[in-house]
């Protein structure tokens, strides 16, 4: 277990469970499409109408097209999320070292991080670290919030 | 192993510098900046699993880790320019914005 | 060694870093009394920051510090000490830019930029390298756009931005392949291995090492304005609000230039020459001098005309690159001494430049045309019988970019061509005499347009001249620009000893290389190898790092 028996090269061989997977969902899906359609054929009546044409048949009405305009705090929302998303990856790496830094004895990843430690990474140190991380983080959401950034009026 | 991972690197990263020259809509220029960004992300794992001397190292995964909030910094920062690009002209197209220019 | 850099070693950064945060909650405090502290508490951070540095310096403290990708020694000094000083008339002239409400913003960016421009300083790591010049460039889009009001800034602000996103994504490709060449981040760790490749053209390794070399420099030039991609700049600064301009023509000039030393350091180029660096920054310089100052005559408006001759003063500075350090430090093996020093020479042009580019700009924000802002020569014309002040100030800062004898800028030209013929002399080198000849050809020719500014601003009439801002901060700025400029007109060693301090980091870098010899080209791969061990601090330890992941998977499929 650990980073260390995590091989990066893969073999073919690895690969026939996806082939597998992508074969039966292709085969499934042709088999639907065509069955529905075989089974339409057979049972059909024929009948036309406004209604019968509209594009949902029992749904809301279709107003407009698709492409149109959202309201500009969407990306407002997208821009927020993407910054805020993105520093997680700072934290999954602190979250697999952190623990095995004051761990008493174990394999070679748990001896390889008290090398860390012994290096100066203390578990202090790494704390501070996230510390600052968060504090900067902090800032960043306070001034988003008095600006209004998050008002939806 | 290694030059396989550098071609797709080098793919990735020329295909996205081919498409920032020749493309106007400034969403698209700027998704091609994002995919040269991916060729160098591919790169530089490729080279800290497959190092040409010494041992494999995370150097090049940290690298990849802080070239991503780069690039997501900079993609916040090119998303909000987009609005404010729309917001002032209706359009995205790099062509439509030329008031600075030689005399 | 010591992994970890103690906290101690990077106060100025962390004030910096600590002010910009402050800056930017204060500017969305309620009571007008607070925001108004945001100015004061930009100057007093850059104050504390640079105390503390003279201070440490002064009573010897600065000990050799390094940990986490970051080793303070001479260069970062000089870094820290330009960029905190000249942070101050920056700031002045900024004391009032962009919108009431944006402020905070506007002055928080300009502290982050300045604490990346520290950051450049000391990175030995391709990663801190490659964030710090990231932290320089992305908050000065940032400025550009804040700056004004109109469409304007917002069109120079996307350029720049789009530019800059490219131009850092083809140093970070660059950036990978150094990288991949050595196994480590840390450029002490990789220069061992660049160099090695360089040597061995054909393989595998001397393409990787050059197209790393290339992309890497090619970025770069963005940052300092030369040729490949230079092509934004006149846009940008005349887009951005003047004072902004001014801080453009500094921070990431400095930066890039800093970071072009690094690079260059890797190729051993100033040790033993290496001849694709030297025709990739002779084909560089060339070109940027005489394309700017080309560019830079037909302009009307003295915005653009700043921006193309920064062109060309990038072209000035890469002179200096050329030359190296070489001649001006050994002087037993034929240097020159002091004048002979191409790098400390660029970093004295760098900051004659940037404080004489500020001043110019300064005064350009400062005046005013029907309310309108001042941007064409006939914009000036008359000056100096409405505001003699300011027209004089704008001659000395003009004469001094022209490089007229008395002036700052003359002792900087005459350092980076004298340096050049130095190392002309020392490599006993004609291309370098020819880089000179064309330089100071282009020198003569930069004279014309600037001359006719200084013309405009001090002999013309003109019936409705424009007209001084009543704005304090900003008029000591300006004052300040030029009282420096007076200063290092009459002391111009006092400036150009703190840049040969400064190179002293380069000089060591290159002997402690060229120490090994080099001639048999089949023991270098084991050099490397064994050298690996010896870097700095990211090589030794990261042995242990790797151990456990490359035992269980060396089984190559």
């Amino acid at each position: 277990m650990g980073l260390n028996t995590y091989d990066f090269c893969l073999a073919a061989s690895d690969l026939l469970p996806l082939v597998v997977l992508i074969i039966c969902a292709t085969g499934i899906t042709l088999f639907i499409l065509v069955a529905t359609h075989v089974v339409d054929f057979l049972l059909k009546t024929s009948r036309k109408g406004d209604i019968k044409q509209s594009t949902y048949e029992s749904g809301m009405e279709p107003v407009g097209d698709t492409r149109r305009r959202f309201n500009v705090r969407f990306y407002m929302i997208a821009v927020l999320f993407l910054i805020f998303d993105v520093e997680i990856i700072f934290l999954y790496p602190w979250a697999v070292l952190y623990p095995r830094l004051s761990h008493p004895k174990g394999d070679e990843m748990v001896n390889w991080a008290r090398g860390l430690s012994d290096a100066g990474y203390t578990p202090g140190f790494l704390l501070a670290a996230i510390g600052v991380f968060f504090a900067l983080l902090l800032v960043g959401f306070i001034y988003e919030w008095r600006r209004g950034v998050f008002k939806w009026n | 192993m290694l030059l396989p991972y550098l071609l797709v690197g080098a793919l990735l990263f020329t295909l996205g510098m081919i498409g920032f020259v020749t493309r106007r809509n400034l969403i698209i220029i700027f998704l091609c900046t994002e995919m040269m960004f991916q060729g160098i992300l591919v790169t530089l794992v490729a080279f800290g699993r497959y190092p040409l001397q010494g041992d494999p190292t995370y150097d090049g995964q940290v690298f990849a880790l802080f070239l991503i909030a780069v690039a997501a910094a900079e993609a916040a920062l090119g998303l909000a320019l987009v609005v404010l690009l729309y917001r002032y002209k209706g359009t995205l197209d790099a062509k439509a914005w030329t008031f600075l220019k030689d005399e | 060694m010591s992994e970890v850099i103690s906290v101690s070693a990077l106060w100025p950064e962390i004030i910096l870093l600590i002010a910009g945060c402050a800056v930017l909650l204060l500017g969305q405090a309620r009571s007008e009394a607070w925001r108004r502290l945001m100015p004061w508490l930009t100057l007093a951070a850059l104050a504390a920051a640079i105390c503390i540095v003279v201070l440490k310096r002064h009573f010897g403290e600065f000990a050799f510090e390094e940990g986490n990708g970051l080793s303070y020694g001479s260069l970062a000094v000089f870094v820290r000490i330009a960029a905190l000083g000249l942070g101050i008339p920056l700031t002045l002239v900024n004391w009032s830019q962009s919108r009431e409400h944006e402020r905070g913003e506007f002055l928080s960016m300009m502290l982050m930029s300045l604490a990346g421009l520290l950051l450049v300083g000391p990175a030995d790591n391709l990663l801190m390298l490659f964030l710090a010049l990231e932290l320089v460039s992305i908050p000065t889009y940032i400025m550009v756009i804040l700056s004004r009001t109109n469409v304007r800034s917002l069109e120079a602000g996307t350029k720049y931005f789009y530019l800059g996103a490219f131009s850092a994504a083809i140093m970070a490709y660059g950036f990978s392949f150094l990288y991949g060449l050595s196994g480590t981040a840390s450029l002490s760790g990789t220069i061992e291995a660049v160099q090695a490749a360089l040597l061995e053209p054909g393989t595998l390794e001397y393409g990787l090492a050059m197209i790393g070399i290339l992309l890497s420099l090619g970025g770069l030039f963005f940052k300092i304005a030369a040729v490949p991609l230079h092509f934004y700049i006149a846009d940008v600064y005349q887009g951005a609000a003047s004072p902004v301009a001014g801080f453009l023509g500094f921070v990431p000039k400095l930066a890039g230039m800093i970071a072009i030393f690094k690079i260059v350091l890797l190729t051993g180029y100033w040790d033993g020459g290496h001849e694709g660096t030297f025709w990739l920054l002779w084909i560089v310089a060339v070109a940027s001098m005489t394309i700017g100052n080309v560019l830079a005559l037909r302009q009307a408006n003295i915005k653009r005309m700043l921006a193309y001759s920064g062109i060309a003063h990038a072209g000035y500075m890469l002179v200096g690159v050329i030359a190296g350090p070489l001649a001006g430090k050994a002087v037993d093996s034929g240097g020159v001494g002091i004048m002979g020093d191409g790098t400390a020479a660029v970093l004295y042009y760098i900051m004659i430049y940037g404080i004489a580019n500020l001043g110019a700009f300064a005064v350009l924000g400062l005046l005013r045309v029907r309310g309108g802002a001042c941007e064409t020569r006939r914009d000036v014309a008359g000056l100096i019988r409405r505001e003699p002040g300011l027209a004089l100030l704008l001659a000395l800062a003009l004469f001094t970019l022209m490089g007229l004898p008395p002036t700052p800028g003359f002792w900087g030209k005459l350092s980076l061509f004298g340096s050049a013929l130095a190392a002309a002399q020392l490599w006993d080198d004609p291309r370098l005499i020819v880089l000179v000849v064309i330089a100071v050809l282009n020198s003569a020719l930069a004279a014309a347009y600037y001359l006719r500014v200084i013309a405009a601003a001090l002999v013309y009439e003109n019936k409705y001249p424009a007209e001084a801002a009543p704005r304090n901060a900003e008029h000591i700025g300006a004052q300040l620009c030029g009282f420096l400029l007076l200063i290092f007109a009459f002391y111009p060693t006092s400036l150009m000893v703190q840049g040969q301090d400064g190179t002293q980091e380069l000089t060591e870098g290159i002997y402690s290389v060229s120490a090994e010899p080099d001639a048999d080209g089949s023991d270098i791969p084991e050099k490397v190898v064994a050298g690996g061990n010896s870097g700095r601090m990211i090589p030794a330890d990261m042995d242990q790092v790797v151990s456990p992941l490359s035992d269980n998977n060396v089984t190559d499929q």
